[in-house]
């Protein structure tokens, strides 16, 4: 046993300086499944397994004849392939230069999603504004009580505009202002277009509010249509 | 070695690659080792397989790599007679330049002999190169391949066989072997055997790990299929199943979710959600009071008008 391995080791054993990539056994993680060396121009395919770019290249378009993946035979598509951008600098590859005649096009590059939306601070802003426009419904009583002193039907209307401006304020930002008596209805057509336009994003985002919401907004609703009854 | 050899060639890459990879992760169960003037051209070893009639032979053989290599597959012969595989003849192996659109470049010398030893026991179906003897001829035949190594090619090839076949020894017993002059000593060897066979069970396993497990499990499904098509639908169907659960999954998010919006109480109130929702209420409550004074004074104003008819 003794003698096999020291005759084993009596060989001459190859230039450390050829396998520094080997030293550190994680290396292996990041080798080409074709080469056995580091990657160079990494590229992954879409069944995870990963390859020199020249290597893969090679591959594809010179021996494979089904276009199959090295390591598991799946299909392999080169608009599906997927290249890693390290921190190395991109260098030209030299074995490509090693082989005569033999142009390596550029690795495919990768396929960028869309820019990620802003973090929801945005929406903490909006709410605040919201709460201020909540503390002005407090306002309209004093001056509807005041005002219905004068016993004029046009008072009456003049008491209910502030109240429904203020609700449409803290309910939703972009509130449409409406015009006075004869313009009643339309406002009142607006405040239902904007309750239904922003009906879906209030749900998503507070579960809770929305639903207690929807609750006061109907009983708000039905309030306006017992005044129009009394007109 | 490496200084002899052209270091810009992928091919000489690649080999120089396994060389190390063979030293610095040797096995019980294979050797192999490159000629030192030419690196495509290695010498190997494999032991027979553990429970089968190849039991206890030391089978060598020579593999020639292509200069293409890993892109196209090696040739294989084997040297020393087995009973399974002719010798001084290319076998025929889907891991053999027999089959070059089966191969794979994942694949390796060291996957390779692997797969040589697993395709050992199988049925041979008259694939180019191969034997059919019987059982006693393949057990004799192992035996008689551990006494001395075969006699192949130039001096140097032979002193690499020789170095090799000592490997394979010192790896199978402790003890150099006897001659089996007497019946006595053949029983004690052969209860010996049993025990080395006892002892050598759980290295079993961690030989098995050291096997590269895509391209090793692969090699060897290949023998259980023969029909290389065959694993693709097993592929298939794993993907089928992977995406079927990620849709799944997220129709369970889905349902969460609604189910989250359906119990709002259940969900824990901000501070500013508390005042949002009773400035509503109050705001509520405003309108009701002026609908209660706009209600008292319709019933005035209808008062004053039956007093003037």
């Amino acid at each position: 046993m003794a003698s096999g391995f020291g005759e084993s080791t009596g060989r001459s054993p190859p230039s450390p300086s050829y396998f520094n990539n080997n030293n550190n056994s994680d290396a292996a993680n990041f080798e080409c499944n074709i080469c056995f060396e580091l990657a160079q121009d990494p590229i992954i395919t879409l069944c995870g397994h990963l390859f020199c770019w020249p290597c893969l290249y090679k591959w594809l378009h010179f021996h494979s004849q089904s276009r199959e993946c090295p390591v598991c035979k799946a299909l392999v598509e080169e608009e599906k392939l997927v290249p890693l951008y390290g921190r190395g600098k991109s260098s030209t590859d030299p074995r490509s230069k090693s082989i005569p005649g033999v142009n390596i096009p550029h690795r495919p590059a990768g396929q960028r999603p869309e820019t990620a939306p802003p973090p929801e601070t945005n929406h903490f802003h909006q709410h605040g504004f919201g709460f201020m426009g909540g503390l002005g419904g407090f306002v309209p009583p004093p001056m509807a009580t005041t005002r219905f002193g004068n016993f004029a039907l046009s008072a009456a209307f003049g008491g209910f505009i502030p109240s429904l401006f203020n609700f449409q304020m803290h309910g939703f930002h972009d509130a449409a202002m409406y015009g006075g008596g004869a313009g009643f209805p339309h406002g009142f057509a607006n405040t239902f277009h904007g309750v239904h336009a922003h009906g879906f994003p209030l749900r998503t985002h507070q579960g809770q509010q929305d639903y207690y919401l929807k609750k006061l907004l109907l009983f708000v609703v039905f309030c306006v249509v017992l005044a129009f009854i009394w007109q | 070695m490496a200084e002899k050899h052209n270091i810009k060639n992928p091919a000489v890459k690649r080999i120089l690659q396994e060389v190390k990879e063979m030293q610095s992760n040797p096995s019980d169960d294979y050797m192999s080792l490159p000629l030192e003037e030419n690196i495509f051209e290695w010498q190997f070893a494999i032991r027979g397989p553990r429970d089968t009639e190849f039991e206890g032979g030391i089978y060598h053989g020579r593999i020639q790599l292509p200069s293409e290599y890993p892109f196209k597959p090696p040739s294989f012969m084997l040297l020393t007679p087995s009973g399974r595989f002719e010798t001084q003849t290319k076998i025929c192996l889907s891991i053999s330049n027999h089959h070059p659109e089966h191969w794979q470049p994942s694949w390796s010398v060291r996957t390779a002999l692997v797969a040589l030893i697993a395709f050992m026991p199988t049925n041979p179906n008259g694939a180019l190169g191969s034997l059919n003897y019987k059982k006693e001829d393949r057990c004799a035949l192992a035996t008689k391949s551990q006494e001395a190594p075969p006699k192949f090619g130039t001096p140097e090839r032979q002193r690499l066989i020789d170095e090799i076949h000592e490997y394979m020894l010192s790896k199978s017993s402790p003890l150099p072997q006897l001659a089996p002059s007497q019946a006595s000593e053949e029983q004690s060897k052969t209860e010996e055997a049993k025990a080395q066979v006892n002892l050598e069970n759980p290295e079993a396993l961690p030989v098995g790990a050291e096997i590269p497990d895509q391209a090793g499990d692969r090699i060897v499904e290949e023998q259980e299929l023969p029909v290389n098509a065959n694993p693709n639908p097993a592929g298939v169907e794993a993907s089928m199943e992977s995406s079927s659960s990620v849709s799944s999954n997220q129709l369970l998010q889905k349902s969460d979710a609604r189910v989250q919006n359906l119990k709002p109480d259940t969900r824990v109130q901000k501070p500013d959600d508390r005042l949002f929702t009773l400035a509503a209420i109050g705001l509520a409550i405003a309108i009701v009071v002026l609908l209660l004074k706009k209600f008292i004074k319709s019933t005035e104003y209808g008062a004053v008008f039956m007093d003037e008819s």
